[in-house]
């Protein structure tokens, strides 16, 4: 009897979750893996169009420092998006309870975004410092929005490096609204689905860790996800109902867009004034653009509706300012008052081509740009450059589907696809090379396409800047180098950035004795070999392909003589092309010649070995030397 | 005290001097000239200039309130082009305490439209608050109808009643200043001290002047008045004769501050005058002083309940403590199993303080402290272990060279213990791997202060005299298809261990390889072992099994490659021709490669890089190359030592000179031809 007494007492002094002991983790989830996800359990009750009640529970193993990211807890919210209970606990690797976090121990900051002057969303954040691993925190916390624009997403994995050993979404809904939704890899992953009229549930378990590797396709096309939406559904005080694109696309232009695009008598008039005469809609659309390249400039100011609604196009006027919201609607009244067709385009911006989920007729995206439709092609313009030439498609936007909206409703279009063959970069280049093994001469340089972007970038910069980045980046492997002199030309009818630049590097070659040594290819080397993976899991991804060509004529001094002079490489493969060559012109000057063509693909996992062999080849190649004797 | 203030003498020598230093410029009206301006006559590459900028520090007094601190500032700022755009967003820190700092602003932007200026006015409802955390809060705005060649103009008040906290004066900024006129006045009451960042010159003038304050101040309910208790509040007002001092500065053409690599923190080398409090002298009450050397500021803050007193706290270790020191234990022995005491039982949370938040004893309950409650507890339990301990106050690389003895001029402490022999060890248990005399880099910073158990204080040197070492044993073949397999071993000590060890303890094996390939220029690993991992006494060893097919090549009928193979540097970090700023290591360090490499059969070696040595003056650094051939194996041994942290800009053009000859004799080939 006493001993039953002094167990319970250990039970209140120590509450213990056993559930969440780490020895109820099935041995494979722990593999490759710096933490676990013991459950996620997210639980929508959709009220009605205008109320939504979100509650989550989740807890998480960390097993060692490298997860310790992932013990984060970090919980947005806002006047609309109301924390009604937060709570987490932190337990030992028994299940021991070690620790209670009430809502007052969170910390409160502005939800900074980084790129935002204000955004009015605020964060309730807790970071635990671990005093031994594994460890687990378990939190829960209950949120009432009247947005229901947005529904959770579902992603089980919150990072690589993670198991799931249960992760659960359920939403109930009234039988009036329908929810739409897309489901990714469900199957690879076997997610257990429930739905009828009213429900949608969704179950994962014991999914094991996946590992990040180089050049693998974004997380959403590794990962099991979903997103949904309702096709009634409540913004900021405004209530829209959606069935498929169209009706959402309408929803949008009449409810955020329409009447913003209010214009000044005055701009109204400058803009006759400046298209005035020119009836082709493409000229008349770069008058415009241009206009507005000179006059605004990207500011992000994020208050309630107006995370969603362009601020209004008079105050872009006023202000020659805005997010890429407000100065893409400016753009618009101005083509607008221009008498050029143009449409509000919602994008899902970045590096990492994202597409909008086609069956998903909601709020999507984090950018918006202008589409100018015409006859010959479609253009695309980035309202918040000052600098992109009218109508490039750089790697921000390029290749995806975005969400047009028109007056009388939404569609789905693909911008534009940089082929390898517009995406090129030539370098011409002549140099010398001196007894003393230093080298002088001119390189030339011109980029289109997708290679554009990563040059065209330097225009703006100051000498100094230029200077550190022909040295310390694109030009990085050249010791001793110095600019003599650099003239950059930025076609931006063509799309096409010319440099010129003159060089010159002290003790470029290297001696053995009588012989002097040195690789050919000065100005163009592909050096950089992807990592190796002695078990490729994932699927390899080149997301844009390119084609690099070269010619360098190279003057020998003339008390040396060629010794050794390397043969040619030609090497094709489904991955692409390389080939270099190397061409005796007279006794004192060579030419190297030199191409790289890569395709963009998505390969097998099997593929990735062949794909690294082949870059692994390009870089040694591209270090190629020639031996020359003295005389 | 406010109605203790009485007038005084005023003495009549303190006009004078005021009116020699007024050089100050008035601001003219934007002109059509100054926004035509292309780019800024004295560095072309800047894309924006403050060309005016005007700063006054006063302070007033009102009875309910006390002393209120304003600072008026009023800036105006050149754009020459987009890239200068950041400049006309302006973001204001302002303190959040029992009273929040409050601030007005107005601002206009100038740009020629058509050949006519036309100004945009800054609406209030385009300015910003918000609260960034407890203690902080941040007014931003950006300016309105910017276009290449603007020129914004922004004028605003910040009102503090934190008296002491007089701004910095900034005059250097990543754009160059032209003209910057600034001015503290300081009521005769408060003495201030100005210290100033030398590296680039101003000058502060220094005067006094005579002021009339006027006083408004309330008696509180006066319990003597008649009618007892329930007594009138009266107001009063008077004048009262004071004097002030007048710090005053006027710089023209400062030029910008550009950042380089391998400087410590870049604000260091930022002309700036501080203002530091050093007293408070109410008239007819007693004064208030605050620090004014490092050992005051030290022994002030030895004197906080969240520092000095809590190296008394002793009951919440002693069983544990005891259970593991044996009373036969050496001096050494019980230094270094405090030293993992500590470590085991508080983790650190990252938080870089001086002061203890939750006390040691309540930090080592939760096995959790921050830098304070780690290192205080071990200053502590050392002497509790009767090791002369103490606690040494720091300024991390973060909290940068302080201009001034404050209390914010130190952000952290560690341990320090005062040998017998005369020698200082110093200890940082906030660091898993640290080990005695091997600190983390953010505290390799400036000086330390110590304050010792009998009060006394002095500075001390932080900067570790001992190298850093990485050392590695090769062993390679090369094959008659250039194909290069070996191993190698390689040892890492003091600072180049810790940071191994922090990276890399803990990463899976597979994952290690990984990195070390790509740090070995894509060698292929095909065996690793890692040894004392987590003995910190010893060297970290790294044993490695590679393979590569690029490190050697066949040219013609010869085949050449570098000695160093894969160890060889291939870039010069320094690439800039000139350097203002020392290059700042951190730490000396060491890099000593011993390797031997056996040549194919049927193979000669014709060539190989001479030996050669070169060092830096006064013994900064040294590098030395020895090849010695021994049948057909080539034996090769390169030292390189950087033996203090910090170079110099002075000497920035022989260290550049230094690493471009190491790179260019680790580039040397040998070659090897067919017998």
């Amino acid at each position: 009897m006493l001993l039953v007494v002094c167990m319970i007492n250990i039970q209140l002094l120590f509450a213990q979750n056993l559930e969440l002991s780490i020895f109820k983790i099935p041995d494979s989830l722990t593999k490759n893996c710096n933490s676990v996800i013991r459950f996620d359990e997210t639980n929508i009750e959709l009220m009605s169009q205008r109320k939504m009640v979100i509650k989550i529970r989740k807890a998480i193993t960390i097993l060692n420092k490298l997860g310790d990211e992932e013990s984060e807890i970090a919980v947005h919210y806002d006047k609309n998006h109301k924390i009604k209970s937060l709570k987490a606990v932190i337990y030992n690797s028994f299940g021991k309870e070690l620790k209670k976090i009430s809502k007052k121990d969170f910390n409160d900051y502005a939800a900074t975004d980084g790129f935002s002057l204000f955004n009015d969303g605020r964060l309730k954040y807790y970071s635990y410092v671990p005093t031994s691993y594994p460890y687990t925190i378990s939190y829960e916390y209950l949120i009432e929005s009247v947005n229901t624009a947005f529904l959770n997403r579902w992603l089980p994995f919150d990072s690589y490096n993670q198991s799931v050993q249960k992760s659960t979404y359920s939403i109930n809904f009234p039988n009036t609204i329908n929810i739409s939704s897309s489901e990714k890899q469900f199957e690879e992953f076997n997610v257990l689905k429930k739905s009828s009229n009213t429900h949608l549930f969704y179950e994962i378990n014991n999914a094991l860790a996946i590992k990040y590797e180089e050049y693998c396709p974004s997380y959403l096309e590794i990962m099991p996800n979903a997103i949904l939406a309702s096709n009634k559904f409540h913004l900021e005080g405004y209530d829209g109902v959606a069935n498929n694109w169209k009706e959402f696309g309408k929803w949008m232009h009449t409810n955020l867009i329409a009447d913003r695009m209010e214009l000044p008598e005055v701009t109204k008039v400058k803009i006759k004034n400046l298209v005035q005469g020119i009836s082709d809609p493409v000229e008349k659309a770069k008058i415009i653009y241009d206009y507005v390249q000179k006059k605004t400039r990207y500011i992000s100011v994020q208050v309630g509706i107006g995370g969603w609604m362009p601020m209004l196009a008079s105050d872009v006027d006023k202000l020659s300012y805005g997010d890429c919201k407000a100065l893409t609607n400016y753009t618009k009244a101005l083509m607008d008052e221009a008498g050029v067709e143009s449409y509000y385009t919602a994008v899902y911006g970045g590096r990492d081509i994202r597409s909008m989920e086609p069956n998903v007729y909601s709020v999507q995206g984090n950018h918006v740009f202008l589409y100018v439709p015409t006859k010959e092609k479609d253009y695309w313009l980035e309202c918040t450059s000052q600098t992109v030439p009218f109508g490039y498609q750089g790697t921000f936007t390029d290749d995806r589907d975005v969400l047009v909206i028109k007056p009388d409703g939404g569609e789905i279009k693909h911008t534009t696809i940089q082929h390898d063959s517009i995406s090129f970069q030539k370098t011409k280049a002549t140099y010398t090379l001196n007894d003393k093994g230093s080298i002088a001469g001119n390189v030339v340089i011109s980029s289109s396409g997708i290679q554009y972007d990563n040059h065209y970038d330097i225009e703006k910069k100051s000498e100094r800047e230029v200077n550190n980045y022909y040295k310390s980046d694109y030009w990085s492997y050249l010791n001793n180098l110095t600019i003599e002199d650099y003239a950059f030309k930025n076609d931006k009818d063509q799309i096409i950035f010319n440099e010129k630049v003159a060089v010159s590097a002290q003790d470029y070659a290297t001696f053995s004795g009588e012989r002097m040594l040195f690789t050919m290819n000065a100005f163009n080397r592909a050096t950089r070999v992807p990592k190796r993976y002695r078990n490729r899991k994932l699927p390899l991804k080149i997301s844009r392909g390119f084609i690099d060509t070269d010619e360098f004529e190279i003057i020998l001094p003339e008390n040396y003589s060629i010794e050794a002079l390397a043969n040619g490489v030609s090497i094709k493969n489904k991955f692409g092309e390389y080939n270099f060559s190397v061409k005796k012109i007279s006794p004192s000057k060579i030419k190297y010649s030199r191409e790289f063509l890569l395709k963009k693909g998505l390969h097998p996992k099997e593929d990735y070995n062949a794909y690294r062999n082949f870059r692994r080849q390009i870089a040694k190649h591209d270090k190629t030397k020639i031996v020359l004797l003295k005389k | 005290m406010e109605n203790k203030i009485a007038p005084f003498l005023l003495f009549a020598l303190f006009f004078s001097t005021h009116l020699i230093f007024s050089q100050s410029i008035k601001l003219n009206k934007v002109s059509k000239e100054e926004l035509q301006e292309k780019y800024y006559p004295l560095d072309s590459s800047a894309n924006a200039a403050i060309v005016y900028k005007k700063r006054r520090t006063y302070y007033d007094y009102n009875g309910d309130t006390g002393w209120t601190l304003f600072t008026k500032v009023k800036e105006r700022i050149k754009i020459y082009n987009k890239e200068g755009y950041d400049w006309a967003t302006k973001r204001i820190n302002l303190y959040r305490g029992g009273v929040d700092e409050k601030v007005s602003i107005k601002g206009t932007t100038y740009s020629l439209i058509n050949n006519k200026v036309e100004k945009s006015k800054l609406k209030s409802s385009a300015i910003f608050n918000e609260n960034l955390n407890e203690n902080w809060s941040q007014t931003k705005f950006t300016m309105p109808n910017l276009t290449e060649g603007s020129i914004v103009e922004w004028e605003y008040t910040i009102r503090s009643t934190y008296y002491g906290n007089i701004d910095v004066i900034t005059f250097q900024h990543k754009i160059p200043v032209k003209y910057i006129d600034a001015e503290i006045k300081i009521p005769e009451f408060f003495q201030f001290k100005y210290i100033p960042n030398y590296f680039y010159p101003v000058t502060v003038n220094e005067s006094k002047n005579a002021r009339t304050l006027n006083f408004t101040y309330r008696t509180k309910k006066d319990l003597n008045a008649p009618g007892g208790v329930g007594g009138k509040t009266s107001t009063y007002n008077t004048d009262i004769d004071i004097f002030e001092r007048v710090y005053a500065s006027v710089e023209k053409n400062i030029p910008a501050l550009q950042e380089e690599p391998y400087t410590n923190n870049i604000d260091n080398y930022r002309s700036q005058v501080a203002f530091e409090l050093m007293a408070y002298r109410p008239k007819n009450d007693t004064p208030k002083f605050f620090n004014s050397s490092w050992t005051d500021v030290s022994i002030g803050i030895n004197k906080s309940q969240s520092f000095g007193s809590q190296l008394a706290k002793t009951k919440h270790y002693v069983d544990d403590l005891t259970s593991i020191i044996d009373e036969n234990d050496t001096s050494n022995e019980k230094i270094i199993k405090a030293f993992q005491f500590v470590k085991n039982k508080i983790k650190w949370n990252g938080n870089q303080n001086k002061y203890t938040v939750d006390g040691v004893q309540k930090a080592y309950e939760n096995g959790v402290g921050n830098a304070a409650e780690i290192n205080l507890s071990l200053v502590s339990i050392l002497r509790y272990l009767n090791i002369n301990s103490s606690p040494i106050l720091v300024s991390t690389r973060g909290n940068g060279v302080p201009l001034f003895p404050t209390s914010q001029g130190y952000n952290y402490v560690i341990a320090g213990i005062e040998m017998d022999n005369g020698e200082l060890i110093l200890l940082d248990a906030t660091e898993k791997y640290s080990a005695p005399n091997v600190l983390p880099l953010r505290v390799l910073n400036w000086q330390g202060q110590i304050i010792r158990k009998d009060g006394t204080s002095n500075s001390v040197n932080l900067f570790p005299k001992k190298s850093s070492t990485k050392s590695i044993f090769l062993n390679a073949k090369i094959d008659d298809q250039a194909l290069i397999t070996g191993s190698s071993r390689a040892m890492y000590t003091n600072l180049i261990a810790l940071n191994y060890r922090n990276n890399y303890n803990g990463v899976s094996k597979e994952d290690l390889i990984g990195i070390l390939e790509k740090e070995n220029q894509n060698i292929e690993i095909s065996g690793l072992r890692v040894s004392n991992e987590n003995n910190i006494g010893k060297s970290l060893m790294h044993m490695l099994a590679f393979e590569s097919e690029s490190h050697a090549e066949i040219i013609g009928s010869k085949i050449y490659f570098s000695p160093l193979l894969f160890l060889s540097k291939k870039e010069n970090p320094f690439k800039l021709e000139k350097r203002t700023y020392p290059v700042d290591f951190g730490a000396p360090f060491e890099e000593k490669y011993t390797i031997s490499i056996n040549i194919p059969d049927g193979y000669s070696i014709e060539s190989k890089p001479e030996n050669e040595a070169f060092a830096l003056p006064d013994d900064m650094g040294l590098y030395k190359f020895v090849a010695i051939l021994n049948n057909n194996k080539l034996q090769v041994l390169s030292t390189f030592q950087i033996n203090t942290a910090i170079i110099s800009p002075n000497d920035y053009g022989l260290l550049k000179d230094f690493y471009k000859k190491i790179i260019n004799k680790q580039l040397e080939k040998v070659v090897l031809s067919k017998i």
